[in-house]
């Protein structure tokens, strides 16, 4: 094999192990999808209707208001998804793993990509999921197919690029280290 | 492969060199270990042992010296040295949130083992170690010998021609400590290089082939176990008396002894032969010297530790309590 299908196939068994880590303690994904939903039950569902009477030529009332504030909770759940990304990464680095990865003859970048593959599918979940109690709540976005896919489109690129920059702050060296690298 | 005019090193180290800052940590050491060996370097807190490894095995870059490990410069051909070496650290390098199981498919997975291959070697492993039963238990809930255990077996997923092992007892109770030893020994009868830190001279003296002993970055002595017990001075016996009357008689009677008036001991250069003891005792029992205790003391590691790392420092202490 190829070092090209080598990293393939090491990031995904990275992919794996974060993605078990998930599922086995989804704590840290709940609290990242959490934060979003409850915000969206409390704007539209207890303060939708006072909201919704300010929107002027737009409407009035909780269904036209969900339309209105729909867009910003979903950006701000792919925001929130990298939190625990940073979070995940900073933990793995810390601990002694990833010293066994380091002394491996294992693609270097395999780590970090299955990290930022797991988080994205991830936040893509709790994106759905958000998305879905929004039109529950009445959210009747007027997107066409084309149109949803470019949306989909660009979530997934603002997840990739939020989620590298989650997994860049949470491998810093500045970042709480008990277990410093320098023993001697 | 390369030619070699002499029998082929696992290890081979010249001139190492670092430094953190300008704390200067290893200060040109230099190792040999050979194929099938096993090696003991030894040293108190703070020597630069996890340094070295670390350097060994391509976690830490050295600022000089030339380092050689299975034949492969670790400078220039990291992944080759890596794809041969297989290291345990000193903190455990299991994924705690993974079962026993799981941690090894995962480590099989990177060594590209296939997946029925891989799972017959972990299920290999988890039986050896002992660790079938907790195998399905995720990491986080294992005992600290369990965890050196998975932590071993993780490492030796992969069949590492070489095995640095960084303290790999330390924390462990005794039976544990018996247990990889044995573990250890197996490892070499199967043809692999055992290269193993250690402060606890027991240990050495048991299973290493050869010891080094590193000392604030330099090494003070490099041999056997027997090599190193010869560089101390020779053994003695230490006598307790009853009373200051009969230290003062057995202290006059006895030439070349020392004697600790607080303590009422005496230690007397011997052999620790029976007929050195034998010979002892009838001439105290000429004087009618009363003794309490009598221990012989033939030179052991400790003494040679003691001998080479200078007695200054707490830790020294610390390790022979």
């Amino acid at each position: 094999m190829s070092s090209l299908s080598y990293a393939m196939t090491d990031s995904a068994t990275m992919l794996r192990r974060n993605l078990r880590h998930a599922l086995r303690y989804p704590s840290l994904t709940l609290a990242g999808v959490m934060t979003p939903l409850i915000i969206l039950l409390l704007f539209v569902g207890v303060l939708g209707d006072t909201l919704g009477a300010g929107l002027g030529r737009m409407g009035g009332g909780a269904t036209s208001y969900v339309d209105y504030v729909g867009p910003g909770i979903i950006l701000m759940t792919v925001a929130g998804g990298c939190m625990a990304t940073a979070v995940a990464v900073c933990v793995d680095m810390t601990g002694g793993i990833i010293n066994r990865f380091r002394t491996m003859a294992i693609s270097r970048a395999s780590v970090l990509t299955g990290h930022v593959v797991g988080s994205m599918v991830q936040t893509l979940i709790s994106t759905a999921l958000v998305i879905g109690v929004a039109v529950l709540l009445g959210f009747r976005p007027t997107a066409g197919p084309l149109e949803w896919l470019g949306v989909i489109g660009l979530l997934v690129l603002v997840a990739f690029a939020l989620t590298w920059l989650a997994v860049l702050i949470g491998s810093s060296p500045r970042a709480p280290n008990p277990r410093a690298t320098r023993r001697c | 492969m390369n030619q070699h005019t002499t029998p082929p090193l696992a290890v081979s180290a010249t001139g190492l060199r670092k430094s953190f800052g300008d704390k200067t940590v290893l200060d040109g050491i230099d190792l040999d270990v050979a194929e099938g060996t096993i090696f003991a370097l030894l040293g108190p807190n703070g020597a630069g042992k996890t340094t070295t490894v670390q350097i060994l095995s391509t976690l830490l870059t050295a600022d000089g010296g030339e380092v050689r490990v299975a034949g492969h410069d670790v400078a220039q051909d990291q992944d080759a040295v890596r794809a041969a070496i297989g290291v345990t650290g000193q903190f455990s390098a299991v994924d705690e949130l993974l079962t026993g199981e799981e941690n090894l498919i995962l480590i099989a997975d990177l060594h590209h083992l296939g997946r029925s291959e891989g799972r017959r070697r972990a299920a290999e492993l988890l039986d050896r170690f002992d660790l079938a039963e907790a195998a399905t238990k995720t990491a986080a809930t294992y005992s600290g010998g369990m965890r050196r255990r998975l932590d071993l077996a993780m490492t030796l997923v992969g069949r590492p021609r070489i095995i640095f092992l960084d303290e790999p007892t330390v924390g462990l109770d005794p039976r544990s400590r018996r247990t990889m030893w044995q573990i250890v020994r197996e490892l070499v009868a199967e043809g692999a290089t055992i290269f193993l830190t250690t402060q606890y001279l027991e240990e050495a003296d048991q299973l290493a082939d050869r010891i080094a002993v590193l000392d604030r970055g330099r090494l003070v002595a490099d041999g056997t176990a027997d090599e190193l017990k010869r560089l101390v001075p020779g053994g003695h016996i230490r006598l307790r008396l009853a009373d200051a009357g009969g230290l003062e008689t057995a202290a006059r009677r006895l030439a070349g002894s020392s004697r600790d008036d607080e303590a009422l001991t005496l230690q007397v250069p011997s052999d620790g032969s029976v007929h050195a003891v034998r010979a002892l005792l009838a001439r105290l029992d000429a004087e009618a010297v009363d003794i309490e205790e009598l221990s012989i003391h033939t030179p052991d590691l400790d003494d040679v530790f003691l001998a080479l790392t200078g007695t200054h420092d707490e830790n020294h202490k610390e390790l022979i309590a």
